[in-house]
């Protein structure tokens, strides 16, 4: 079992550095874990996806809690359009087993999402 | 910003990635087959002929073979000779090196039959090496045309192959890079630096259009050439053409034609008066102000109304069976500039306008795109309007506090 506790807090502001409670619970002590901190797009297109940070959690045991400091990219926005949408992620994952686990997050101005309609000329900010 | 990485479903992926290679396989295999046949034998048939001995020959039989095809008879020209090398006398029924491919067209065929009537002496070309092999025609005909007949099929399997490959390696490289996308997905990955460099200002800058009115006569000079020259040989390959054929063959006519007026539309366009356009910052975060100022090169007297308009779009790109497409939504538009006659704003001028504060910035990744355009629309009667687009960057605020 693996584990991201961000507290009560999802959203964020571009650049923000916060702390982050990780914990896994493995049969076996992994080679190394990862905190990575990842977006993709969903929508219409085909996906893609960016690692925007990756911090290797070296020397991990079988069962640990770590906290963890990290500086949150400046962008791309978190975003939802019509046929477009960016979200944010951290995974943590163990190497080589690849269990892994993901909490969606959102990175924007006044840490919210940016939220376009896409109707000419009507766009909005929503959390 | 770091590593990017294109995803799509594993198992829809690589069974897609597996159907493509057999499909792009089978491509590539009729083509080299066909342009092996049809192309290289021939062409290596006249070369070596050139140093083939002439020889004097007599005509034994000589008439238009006919054949049952499948869309109807098919003809041949079947000319038999004999020849003496050596005190030994030989027969051979070669005409061309295109002998053995039968098609349609009994006239052009008759017509050398007729040059070769039975019991006259003519000269045909022998093989000092191998005197069973010789031809009456060493030259190239026309009917070689046929050889250029699997050049697209060849042109689509080897691009799809190298497509698929290089999609099945990104796969690779994604599925090692992100362990947990690739429980669920497989992927490609690229290095796409391009949205950092873009959010630098760096002071004023010339915007480039998207495509220029040259690139697109070039292009549209290729595929109506292309399509047209396919088309072409199968109109003019015979010259008895049933109704049916005849019927099968409008459509592919029609748009043949229609691609020559594309084609005479994007030429005339080339002649129209040429927008510069120069923002005061190379790049400009939301809520910010910019300068835009546009100079006509040419004489702007044709132009009876200029738009011009900022406008912000989503893109994305997906594949559906073998096509790739590209879907656009505006998601902000608003019109910078209408000026419509002789005012002398149309040749040049200036506007400074700003972004709106709660907005996207500029993002670009492998398949989707948020992308800031000036669009310049000039109005020409009686001729292509000018249309272009030129892209900008929006830039993260400054401070997204």
């Amino acid at each position: 079992m693996m584990q991201i506790e961000l507290g009560n807090q999802l959203a964020f502001l571009p650049g923000e550095t916060i702390d982050v409670e990780v914990s896994w619970q493995l049969p076996e002590p992994p080679v190394l874990v990862e905190l990575r901190c990842v977006w993709n797009t969903s929508g219409k297109g085909t996906r893609d996806v960016g690692v925007e940070a990756t911090i290797p959690l070296e020397y991990p045991n079988a069962f640990e809690n770590r906290r963890v400091t990290l500086t949150l990219p400046g962008h791309p926005y978190s975003f939802s359009g019509k046929l477009l949408s960016i979200i944010w992620a951290l995974e943590l994952v163990a190497l080589p087993s690849e269990e892994s686990t993901r909490t969606e997050i959102i990175i924007g101005p006044g840490a919210a999402e940016v939220v376009v309609s896409g109707q000419n000329g009507r766009q909005d900010v929503g959390a | 910003m770091a590593t990017s990485l294109s995803v799509s479903t594993a198992r829809h992926s690589r069974s897609v990635g597996c159907g493509l290679t057999i499909f792009f396989l089978l491509f590539l295999t009729a083509g080299a087959v066909t342009f092996y046949f049809f192309a290289i034998l021939p062409l290596w048939g006249v070369a070596a002929a050139g140093s083939w001995l002439e020889t004097p020959c007599e005509i034994i039989s000589s008439e238009v073979g006919k054949h049952r095809g499948d869309d109807g008879p098919t003809y041949s020209i079947d000319i038999k000779y004999r020849y003496v090398v050596g005190n030994q006398q030989y027969t051979a029924d070669r005409y061309d090196f295109m002998s053995g491919f039968n098609s349609s067209g009994r006239t052009s065929k008759q017509k050398v039959v007729d040059q070769y009537p039975v019991g006259k002496t003519a000269v045909c070309f022998v093989d000092p090496n191998n005197p069973e092999a010789a031809v009456l025609n060493r030259s190239l005909t026309w009917s070689m045309l046929w050889g250029l007949f699997p050049l697209p099929f060849l042109a689509v399997g080897i691009g799809g192959l190298i497509y698929t490959v290089r999609s099945s390696r990104n796969a690779q490289r994604q599925y090692r890079s992100s362990p947990l996308l690739a429980a669920a997905n497989s992927a490609t990955i690229n290095q796409d630096n391009s949205n950092d460099a873009c959010f630098i200002d760096s002071g004023p800058t010339e915007l480039k259009a998207q495509s220029s009115p040259g690139v697109l006569f070039l292009v549209s000079v290729g595929v109506a050439t292309f399509w047209n020259g396919i088309v072409s040989l199968f109109l003019f390959a015979g010259d008895n053409k049933g109704w049916f054929e005849t019927l099968f063959m409008v459509p592919f006519v029609l748009v043949g034609i229609a691609l020559i007026g594309w084609t005479i539309y994007n030429f005339a366009a080339m002649f129209n008066p040429r927008p510069k356009l120069t923002l005061s910052h190379s790049s400009v975060p939301p809520g910010g102000y910019v300068e835009l100022q546009w100079e006509f090169q040419g004489s702007t007297n044709s132009i009876q109304r200029l738009k011009i308009v900022l406008k912000a779009e989503e893109r994305a790109t997906y594949v559906r069976g073998t096509d790739t497409t590209t879907d656009i939504e505006t998601f902000y538009e608003e019109c910078l500039l209408d000026a419509s006659g002789m005012q002398p704003e149309i040749s040049q001028g200036s506007v400074e306008f700003s972004i709106p504060m709660n907005t996207m910035h500029s993002f670009k990744s492998k398949n989707n795109a948020i992308e800031w355009l000036i669009h310049v629309h000039g109005d020409i009667p009686l001729r292509p309007d000018v249309k272009m687009q030129f892209p900008f960057t929006v830039r993260p605020h400054d401070d997204a506090n």
